[in-house]
């Protein structure tokens, strides 16, 4: 990774608190007008993140985690029904669009959809056009400093007066990180931007990502469900799940000791990539009603390890070292707690891996074999 | 030895295109053996998809079968009249697709949809299609099944709806099924289910599965042979560890290569320069020749055809 | 786009006889062989010839003129009154979809439904029948009868309007370039006008010529009772109710005439917004099957 080693690059670039959303479903508002309790969905539950300049924090998750939620959020594309957002130690919550407008040009995002990432009725050149304007640069520049853009990404200025039709997926995908970057960001948020591409697309994408992030000096919050194309871009790791953070911190640690039980069973169900060793389920179920959690823990219903305790308490942050933390019962006991990891259980054979929550062998002993 | 259960050769699936046909599989052949699960791997433009639609005959106009042959159990599938191959639709044959929140009707509940499968080919009578139901939804690893059955699609989640649609697809025990991509919008916990769910299938009820995906790591973990698709033709075949411990064409090496995966060091990513053709737009000679690393002149030429080294079968001019 | 029109028929035999219809309402000074309120009562009722190609009415009047000046009414109520309507339309319709899910949109929804539950003729009828088809005064300006009408109807046009904007933009607003536009700190009206709008273009475009033709014929049917076009003026719907006697006596040519002008207008129209339709819906369909 070269990536700036922790402890370089103090500045705090973002710090999010105790970020909570929640959505009204449907037409909330003559809901709430009736006042009928309309049930609301809590995406974000209480996620605190600060990421340091120079940093590449990888976002993890799967689909109702908040990933996307917590990325628009950040950039206040959405606001928080409860908390802070500080971008440089400056209170940017509920700033004004006017006021925000300084923190804008320093923060952009990238999308994961091409198909909806640009309007499918203005050409490239009109695209990067408003967001230079946004910029303030005068319309004589613009031209020039669009085709520049198109370069930087690796595509020419004759891409300028095609229709987003026109362009293949990962042509778009480049077009949308050209648009992000007229901005000059120092933070770029990047939410699931190889997903949708094909597999020798993406080498190509993340290639350039990490190039851009030297040459250019950002810092990114890279949000993804693949935890190798986050390992690979990554300095930091934060796993989310049903609207928390449950677990943080170096890639190193997250990736290869992982604490937390979620986290052991991401890394467990990914597929080996070698003929016969296959990847066995360790947990049943599947994505969590988000708008009905319950009062502890959310993962409790699948967590191969869950305790009593477990669905009643949310589990208070656990310091595995200091730069690594997670949010679990167990970790705060006196078995688990010196190695910072669940004490794996006897390597059974997966039994159904069906919808029932039946606990099936802890990640632990799975993790170790991988790595022969 | 038997005949294959399944076999293609030669097959040519294309649509018109300003004039022309573009053809989106080219010259294809492909066999599968009873009780063997063959994954077919792909990225778009490569035709996997509609090689898949082309064995059901389910492609849509204007899109059309060109030429070559499909044959199962030794009957040849191109030939039959339509009244006849929708008895083998969901019966001998049956096909699951990629995204489960569409494939199946919101007004109908799962279990509804799942007899009406049942009762069309096997014609008993429902109080036995329910029975056979619930065995089908128990076999994809559902619980209480009999409850489930008179549950909405919206009621399901994605890996519950993905099973269910398996569930429908081997209710009458087919002997092939068609797997398109049927975990690519999941979750990586939830595909680890679905993939476990295959192999149980394929071990209790001896299925053969045709599994196509672009995701070269799940080939690795539930197939017995690997397919490599490029641009609408076979690039590479052999066993599954065989391919992955030294596959022999361009493309399949730089494809191992440019997954990143957990174990590796950081840097930059191994690529395969350019992108896959569009579909139906290949230049004449090998189609992979503008991205490979060990072109030669013979490659812009002459297009490859499959053929035997060693214990793989490969379409490349250069491959030893 | 003209390439395509070409292939779909109708369509283009919509936009000839359009083009057509609309070089003639210009022309109409131009083209007409005599005055069309001039009175001549001595040559009443002549059948077509040299002189006059569609003969004369009772009054003497040149019905070939007539019916081109006709054509100014016409096209002038007709697509006046679409652009009324989408100019109410368009703007109701992308507030109410910018603000989906508020309180705002619900508001602006149930109003455009209870304006949609009026049918048009009648409320035109009844309301030009109660105020009188005196011509409207506003200071030293002067409207004629048929603004009313166009006014009327124009407001009625305002809830269909609103309801294709309204579904357009309601996707569109969720779409992840109208929040990379948020993102660069766009206001909401730089985001409705500048991105958002341009893709409400094509069904719009649809609907604005099948409502032109929808106005064309209201403005004949006000016309033809009397509270449309006052007389001398020349109107299609006047030219009918002053036929009207002369249906059964052998003065063909006082209906026909005008009859064929109303029905090859609005066929014209029809088939140019049916052609439009195709033109802009399965294309779509059929490129993204294949991918």
């Amino acid at each position: 990774m070269t990536a700036a080693a922790d402890g370089e690059g103090d500045a705090t670039l973002l710090e999010l608190v105790d970020i909570a959303k929640e959505f009204v479903p449907g037409h909330g508002a003559l809901a709430r007008l009736l006042r009928r309790p309309a049930r609301s969905i809590r995406a974000l539950n209480g996620v605190t993140l600060r990421v340091r300049a120079g940093d590449v924090v990888g976002l993890v998750g799967e689909s109702g985690s908040g990933k996307s939620t917590l990325a628009h959020v950040a950039i206040r594309l959405t606001d928080v029904t409860r908390g802070t957002i500080a971008y440089r130690g400056g209170d940017v919550t509920r700033l004004s669009r006017r006021r925000l407008q300084p923190f804008r040009r320093r923060a952009q995002i990238v999308f994961q959809d091409t198909h909806s990432s640009l309007n499918p009725r203005k050409t490239v050149r009109q695209a990067l056009g408003d967001a230079l304007r946004m910029r303030g640069m005068g319309r004589a520049d613009r031209a020039g400093r669009a085709a520049a853009l198109l370069e930087q990404v690796g595509l020419g200025a004759r891409f300028l007066d095609r229709y987003p039709h026109e362009l293949s997926g990962g042509q778009r995908q480049r077009v949308g990180l050209a648009r992000a970057l007229a901005m000059e960001p120092e933070f770029l948020i990047a939410d699931e931007p190889v997903s949708s591409l094909d597999v020798s697309l993406q080498a190509q994408m993340l290639n350039l990502l990490m190039r851009l992030r030297e040459d250019l000096g950002l810092t990114m919050l890279f949000i993804s469900h693949d935890l190798a194309v986050v390992n690979r871009i990554s300095n930091r790791v934060a796993v989310m799940y049903a609207g928390r953070i449950v677990e943080h911190g170096t890639t190193a640690e997250v990736l290869r000791a992982p604490a937390h039980p979620y986290t052991q069973a991401l890394l467990a169900a990914i597929p080996t990539g070698r003929p016969g060793r296959p990847a066995s389920p360790t947990v049943g179920g599947d994505a969590v009603d988000l708008s009905r959690l319950p009062p502890g823990c959310p993962f409790a219903g699948r967590c191969p390890v869950a305790m009593s305790v477990c669905r009643d308490v949310y589990p208070a942050a656990i310091d595995l070292s200091p730069t690594h933390r997670a949010e679990c019962h167990l970790l705060g006991m006196p078995a688990g707690g010196a190695t910072g990891s669940v004490s794996p259980g006897p390597p059974e054979a997966a039994t159904t891996g069906a919808g029932d929550a039946g606990p099936l062998h802890a990640g632990g002993t799975a993790l170790r074999c991988r790595e022969e | 030895m038997s005949p294959p259960l399944l076999e293609l050769r030669g097959l040519r699936v294309g649509f018109p295109a300003g004039g022309a046909i573009a053809e989106v599989v080219r010259d294809l052949d492909l066999t599968v053996q009873a009780g063997e699960v063959v994954g077919v791997v792909g990225e778009s433009g490569s035709g996997k998809s509609m090689t898949a639609l082309a064995v059901l005959r389910l492609i849509s106009p204007p899109g059309r079968i060109l030429g070559g042959a499909i044959r199962f159990s030794g009957e040849d599938l191109l030939g039959l009249p339509e009244a006849r191959m929708r008895r083998i639709r969901g019966a001998a044959i049956s096909i699951v697709f990629q995204d489960p929140m569409t494939s199946l009707n919101p007004a109908f509940t799962v279990g509804r949809q799942l007899t009406d499968v049942i009762v069309t080919h096997q014609g008993v009578d429902r109080r036995t299609a329910r029975e056979r139901a619930t065995e089908a939804l128990r076999l994809v690893g559902i619980p209480s099944p009999d409850a489930r059955l008179r549950d909405y699609p919206h009621q399901f989640s994605g890996g519950m709806r993905q099973r269910a649609l398996i569930a429908m697809a081997i209710a009458c025990r087919p002997r092939l099924l068609i797997a398109d991509e049927p975990t690519t919008a999941l979750d990586v916990t939830v595909q680890a289910q679905v993939i476990h769910v295959l192999r149980r299938l394929r071990d209790e009820l001896g299925l053969s599965i045709v599994f196509i995906t672009h995701n070269l790591d799940l080939v690795a973990e539930l197939c017995d042979r690997a397919v490599v698709m490029y641009a609408g033709t076979v690039v590479e075949e052999a066993e599954v560890a065989t391919l992955f411990n030294r596959p022999r064409h361009p493309y399949t090496r730089a494809l191992i290569r440019c997954v990143p995966r957990l174990a590796d060091a950081s840097g930059p990513l191994t690529t395969i320069e350019g992108a896959p053709p569009a579909l139906g737009d290949h230049p004449a000679g090998c189609a992979f020749a503008p991205r490979c690393g060990d072109v030669v002149a013979q490659c812009h030429g002459e297009r490859p055809y499959l053929r035997d080294v060693e214990d793989h079968r490969v379409a490349c001019w250069v491959a030893k | 786009m003209l390439r395509v029109l070409a292939g779909n028929r109708l369509g283009l035999v919509g936009t000839v006889v359009i083009g057509v219809v609309v070089i003639v309402a210009l022309l109409a000074p131009v083209l007409a062989t005599h005055d069309p309120e001039e009175v001549n009562l001595a040559g009443k009722l002549q059948a077509p010839n040299r002189e006059h190609l569609m003969g004369t009415d009772q009054s003497g009047r040149d019905v070939f003129s007539r019916v081109l000046w006709g054509t100014r009414v016409s096209l002038m109520v007709g697509v006046l009154a679409v652009v009324l309507g989408l100019l109410g339309g368009v703007t109701i319709g992308t507030i109410a979809g910018y603000y989906g899910g508020s309180l705002l949109e619900q508001v602006l929804v149930r109003s455009m439904d209870a304006l949609s539950s009026i049918p048009l003729l009648i409320w035109a009828i009844a309301v030009v029948g109660i105020i009188g088809v005196a011509p409207i005064r506003l200071g030293p300006l002067e409207f004629p009868n048929e603004t009313k009408v166009i006014l009327l109807t124009g407001v009625l046009y305002i809830p269909a309007i609103a309801r294709v904007t309204h579904a357009v933009v309601l996707v569109e607003s969720a779409s992840d370039y109208v929040r990379a536009r948020r993102a660069q700190g766009a206001s909401d009206l730089e985001i409705m006008g500048g991105e958002i709008l341009r893709n409400c273009i094509s069904p719009l475009t649809v609907q604005a010529t099948l409502f032109v033709a929808i106005g064309i014929i209201v403005e004949a049917s006000l016309s033809f009772i009397g509270l449309g076009v006052q007389p001398p003026k020349p109107s299609w719907g006047t030219m009918l109710a002053d036929a009207r006697g002369y249906v059964f006596s052998g003065e063909w040519w006082l209906p026909v005439f005008p009859g064929l002008a109303i029905s090859v207008t609005v066929i014209g129209f029809n088939l140019l917004g049916d052609g439009l339709r195709d033109l802009l819906d399965p294309r779509k369909a059929t490129t993204q099957q294949m991918v």
